[in-house]
């Protein structure tokens, strides 16, 4: 009886190691010093197996008569660098709830950001607003902060009074703008609304993984701000470099 | 009593497998967003009226997500390799009819990826040069009424730098902008070289070559140079690399003392004419004498008074 428990167990633990290796859809070239996950990269491509493919996949050579009849010549992936990582960025919660907001008391939460750039050789995270903090059901909004003295988009200032109103964010962790220099140095995310430009959060022009940082979002209003739910859309685009 | 024991490690193994398979990988936290895309990177050389396809795969990691893509232009933003995009609706609308994939929202559950299919077709009569874009995959926000919140939209991208050409052939040109290092150091300071290089050209190349670093009356030491994208226009601080890592220019070893003379060579995608450009740099033990100096000091100093 235990002889036949224990020959299941082992079929059964067989099953699920060799169930969970089976790979789908994507190419794989690999040499003993290099593996590239590639997806098919063109209608002509295939997968090359030659053992003279190094580095990353290259498809309509550069010979002169090739380049004329394909048309075109392309390389896909980074060159030299471990292209088995892909690109992934990652936010822990894209809630990011105040509850209710009483005049004088900062409301804080925070929300951490995570880049895998192995493959990619460097990287940046760029933020910004749709709008500023509003009311859906009128144009009241809760203004960007201007920190305790003065703070911009690419500049951070320390916002520690209660009696200066505002949304603002601050960036702690790896690869974070050196302008953060401690958790009381806020920034107003940039406004699109009002055509500025997505500024850059986190970067690195090295190769990373698991790169992390941690957004705190605050928000402190003053007593005459219009009663009501307040929301924005903070979006955040991570771009390999190039 | 061994085949107690037998069993007993049979049945752990077994437990901890299936803890390990199952229960781990399907660890994804409530509200987690996390996409996954390749390749990062597309470099295309494409007569005008041709086309080319890519394909883009997207993953999702997090929780279940509705993704749409998109395709801006983009301009270098600085010298590290970071792209602006250009997200103005005349930029956009000026190659549209460049590339052809499906714009509708796309349902990717936990562990769900997706292909996107990108032809492109530079129009017949575009001019050659270099254009630059970069392919996004955005995620969809709802919209949570009913409390106070920011709500955080993930986008992730991929660079896909095009140059036309009709035969294959753009003109390339690079110079060195900086090649630098301190003419001077102490021999514990550790000796970092700063390579900027420019692109004169018509089209994006990579610099392929590296740092040769001759100490006078010693060893030689090589550093590769990074194969970075130099785009049209600008210029481009260039890393080395080592063991397929992208590290700083940095001559290795922790004390240093002598002459040494950097010589950088490169060429325009590892052919043609080497760009070289020598540099020399002194090190030497300040830190050391001036040590000695005050112990020195001190010890006169002490011998004064005792006498």
């Amino acid at each position: 009886m235990q002889k036949r428990l224990l020959t299941i167990s082992v079929l059964c633990a067989l099953c699920i190691v060799l169930s969970t290796g089976v790979v789908h859809a994507q190419g794989v070239i690999q040499s003993p010093n290099y593996i590239i996950q590639m997806p098919n990269l063109n209608s002509g491509a295939g997968i090359p197996s030659s053992s003279n493919y190094k580095v990353g996949t290259t498809i309509g050579q550069t010979g002169p008569g090739l380049y004329s009849s394909s048309g075109y010549r392309v390389k896909s992936g980074f060159q030299y660098i471990y292209s088995i990582i892909p690109f992934s960025f990652t936010i822990s919660s894209v809630s990011i709830n105040f509850g209710s907001l009483i005049p004088q008391t900062p409301a804080t939460s925070t929300n951490t950001l995570t880049v895998a750039s192995g493959g990619a050789g460097g990287y940046q995270v760029k933020a910004s607003e749709n709008t500023p903090l509003k009311l859906s059901s009128s144009a009241s909004t809760i203004p960007n902060t201007n920190c305790d003295s003065s703070c911009t988009n690419t500049t951070a200032g320390v916002w520690n009074s209660t009696s200066r109103y505002g949304f603002g964010f601050n960036m702690s962790g790896m690869d974070v703008p050196a302008d953060f220099v401690d958790l009381t140095y806020f920034r107003p995310f940039a406004d699109r609304s009002n055509s500025e430009s997505p500024q850059i959060v986190m970067s690195s022009i090295y190769v990373g993984r698991g790169r992390q940082s941690t957004v705190t979002y605050k928000v402190n209003i003053s007593g005459v701000q219009p009663a009501g739910l307040y929301n924005n859309i903070i979006t955040f685009t991570a771009i390999p470099s190039y | 009593m061994i085949r107690h024991k037998l069993q007993t490690g049979i049945i752990c193994i077994f437990v901890s497998l299936l803890v390990y398979l199952l229960a781990i990988p399907n660890a994804v936290r409530a509200q987690e967003v996390s996409l996954s895309i390749s390749p990062p990177l597309t470099e295309l050389t494409i007569q005008p009226g041709r086309s080319f396809s890519q394909v883009f795969t997207v993953k999702n990691n997090g929780v279940p997500v509705t993704v749409v893509a998109k395709i801006f232009p983009f301009v270098p933003f600085d010298r590290q390799g970071h792209a602006e995009l250009i997200e103005d609706a005349n930029s956009i609308n000026a190659f549209t009819g460049w590339f052809f994939f499906d714009p509708n929202p796309t349902s990717l559950g936990t562990t769900a990826s997706h292909d996107f299919y990108v032809k492109i077709t530079p129009p017949a009569g575009a001019e050659e040069r270099d254009y630059y874009f970069t392919f996004i995959a955005e995620v969809q926000n709802d919209n949570n009424l009913g409390i106070n919140n920011s709500k955080a939209q993930s986008r992730i991208g991929a660079n896909l730098l095009v140059s036309v050409s009709k035969d294959g052939t753009p003109g390339k040109k690079a110079s060195i902008i900086t090649f630098a290092a301190p003419k001077i150091i102490d021999s514990f300071s550790g000796l970092t070289y700063k390579v900027l290089i420019g692109n004169l050209g018509s089209s994006f190349f990579k610099p392929v070559g590296k740092i040769t670093i001759d100490q006078i009356l010693g060893s030689t030491t090589t550093l590769n140079l990074a194969p970075l994208n130099v785009l049209v226009g600008g210029s481009r601080e260039i890393s080395c690399i080592q063991e397929e890592e992208l590290t700083p220019c940095k001559m290795p070893g922790k004390f240093l003392i002598g002459i040494f003379r950097a010589n950088l060579s490169f060429t325009v995608d590892g052919s043609g004419e080497s760009i070289e450009k020598q540099i020399y740099t002194i090190a030497f033990p300040f830190s050391i004498v001036l040590g000695l100096v005050t112990i020195l000091i001190i010890y006169r100093i002490i011998r004064k008074l005792a006498s």
